[in-house]
């Protein structure tokens, strides 16, 4: 069907297409609704791409997205013996947003899911391991509760155990099937607080 | 549950028809092919929004027509309510559906459910016993997901995890080097599976018990009906250490075949008469009785747990049995009001009290 389009819409239907989540239909959308904007705003949506990937990296020891490395979070005062690890930046801010939790984080990039081909060695697995010297005394895995969430924690639960650091997993109070991204702080300062050992 | 009217309106083969059902049974008879099913499967699409018998909307809509509309009122514990149902064509394949309750236009399907409980009995229940274990499988899951919706979130997340398992198990075949992982996903099936198998576990026993009652009432003694979870797991008695010990032995085989071949999404229920399989020992009329047993047992089981007296559709579920295991069917039944199709008026008039007839010929129903 995108044969029909004149080059230039195909190709950039097959940009949206890169998304995840957005199938062919959604991604003909945005590209027909993009060709109804002016200048100004196409302008401002292409630089914004632009400067996001060239003012943005990530931090190269908790593989945060940041502007400066390390991070402001890996550089300020927080308490480095404990290690929080989180499937994504989205869920890093949530939990940031409790206002609760003091230690610094790690950031997977992603859950292990052989369905979607992401096998450990897809996930910032090694950078997480590097940093486990004598100072840090407890890692804490807050992935989701679904099956992915559960089976990547297992995995590194198994992996720190000969670190002989303590492993704790978040209670999940939360709900079954609901996003860490979309829970309330309330939901989430219980699960912290309520944290057991795996 | 007390259904007082019903209107059809272009709904299979009906143009325009009002009924008033009674409180009690109501028999609905009349040749092959002049309407009876249809009215059962309107009132079961009322109840459950969807047909018994067809996953295609368009296919209710009478021929050459644009739409259906079929109104059910009555009364839930003394409580009047109403459900609209409005289908509208919009292609040959595709249309647009509206469901009021009380007048109030429903926002997902699902505030459907409860509204208005009914059972059905019909000949395609038989897939249960003539079919392969998936058929047994999914009655089991769907009766016990109505009643523990905690169940229903345990098989969701055990189905994730054998789709998981089975893609890596099909990377490692295929030279991946996280054959490590399979461990990982062994211990989550070993724990979910082992809950799944526990639940099933439990409510055959309830079934078995309340079916085997049932069969005994109905055969009057004669037969005896056995249900048994059928769990292939070797040296397994619940508990999921055993489990995953018997999942980590087969790992090279599963690998092999790229796929979980152990656990529940393979179990299977056993329907024992006399202590035969009635799939290949039992003659049409006692695996219509074991089926009938069966879904009474279903029937007393939702109406233990959610207090309400369903609305029973009975559709040719007799036609099979004699006499007397007809009578003692019929007085079997708890409930305020029973739907029956059957083919001649003559054979019902020995029961008695609150019965009223419907004869159905060419898509009109007169009340007798
Ligand atoms: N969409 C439709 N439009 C018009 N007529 C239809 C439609 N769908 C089914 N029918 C007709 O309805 C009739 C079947 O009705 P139904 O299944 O209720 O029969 P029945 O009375 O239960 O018969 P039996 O005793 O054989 O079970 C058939 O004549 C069929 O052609
Ligand atoms: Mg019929």
């Amino acid at each position: 069907m995108a044969d029909m389009y004149p080059k230039p819409l195909s190709r950039l239907i097959a940009a949206f297409e890169m998304f995840p989540g957005i199938g062919r239909k959604m991604a003909s959308r945005l590209a027909f609704h993009l060709l109804t904007m002016d200048d100004e705003r196409i302008q401002y949506i292409s630089e914004s791409i632009r400067d996001a990937k060239a003012g943005l990296s990530y931090c190269s020891v908790c593989c945060n997205i940041t502007q400066k490395d390390p991070c402001d979070i890996c550089s300020s005062g927080r308490d480095h013996s404990v290690i929080c690890v989180m499937s994504s930046v989205k869920d890093l801010m949530a939990m940031e947003r409790t206002c609760e939790y003091d230690g610094v984080y790690h950031v997977l990039h992603g859950v292990i899911s052989p369905m979607e081909g992401v096998n450990p060695e897809d996930l910032k697995i090694k950078e997480l391991l590097r940093r486990l010297d004598g100072n840090v005394k407890e890692v804490i895995i807050a992935t989701n509760s679904s099956v992915e969430g559960e089976a990547t924690a297992m995995y590194l639960s198994r992996l720190i155990k000969p670190f002989n650091i303590k492993v704790t997993r978040i209670a999940h109070g939360i709900s079954v099937g609901t996003e860490i991204e979309y829970a309330d702080e309330a939901t989430l300062i219980r699960a912290l607080k309520g944290r057991t050992a795996i | 549950m007390l259904i007082e009217n019903i209107i059809l309106k272009n709904f299979r083969n009906y143009e325009y028809q009002e009924i008033s059902p009674k409180k009690g049974i109501n028999i609905i008879y009349g040749r092959n092919a002049q309407g009876k099913t249809n009215i059962l499967e309107s009132i079961f699409l009322s109840s459950t929004a969807r047909s018994h018998r067809t996953n295609k909307d368009t296919d209710l809509i009478r021929n050459l027509q644009q739409g259906y509309f079929i109104k059910i009122e009555g009364k839930r514990d003394e409580e009047p309510f109403s459900i609209d149902i409005n289908c509208t064509k919009i292609t040959s394949r595709s249309n647009k559906r509206i469901i009021k309750v009380n007048d109030i236009s429903l926002t997902r399907t699902g505030q459907l459910m409860g509204v208005l409980n009914s059972v059905m009995f019909s000949p395609e229940d038989l897939t249960v016993i003539k079919e392969g274990p998936s058929e047994r499988r999914r009655f089991l899951d769907i009766l016990i997901s109505q009643i523990n919706p905690s169940y229903f979130y345990a098989l969701q997340e055990y189905f994730k995890i054998i789709k998981q398992k089975n893609a890596l198990l099909k990377s490692v075949y295929e030279g991946g080097k996280n054959r490590d992982l399979i461990e990982i996903y062994n211990l989550k099936q070993a724990k979910t599976g082992s809950k799944i198998i526990k639940e099933r576990k439990i409510f055959i026993e309830q079934i078995n018990m309340k079916s085997k009652q049932n069969h005994y009432d109905i055969t009057k003694g004669i037969e005896n009906l056995d249900i048994r979870y059928d769990c292939d797991i070797p040296d397994y008695s619940g508990d999921e250490n055993d489990f995953y010990k018997a999942i980590d032995k087969i790992k090279d085989k599963e690998i092999r075949v790229q796929s979980s071949i152990l656990g529940p999404h393979r179990d299977d229920i056993e329907i024992l008469l006399d202590g035969m399989n009635i799939r290949d020992y039992g003659s049409q009329g006692q695996q219509r009785t074991a089926i009938l047993s069966l879904k009474f047992a279903e029937m007393q089981i939702i109406k233990e747990k959610t207090g309400k007296k369903p609305v029973l559709l009975l559709d040719d579920a007799l036609s099979e049995l004699d006499l007397l295991r007809k009578r003692t069917l019929l007085d079997k039944i708890d409930t305020n009001q029973t739907f029956i199709t059957c083919t001649e008026k003559r054979k019902y008039m020995t029961l008695d009290d609150n019965i009223s007839f419907y004869f159905v010929n060419k898509g009109t129903v007169k009340s007798i």
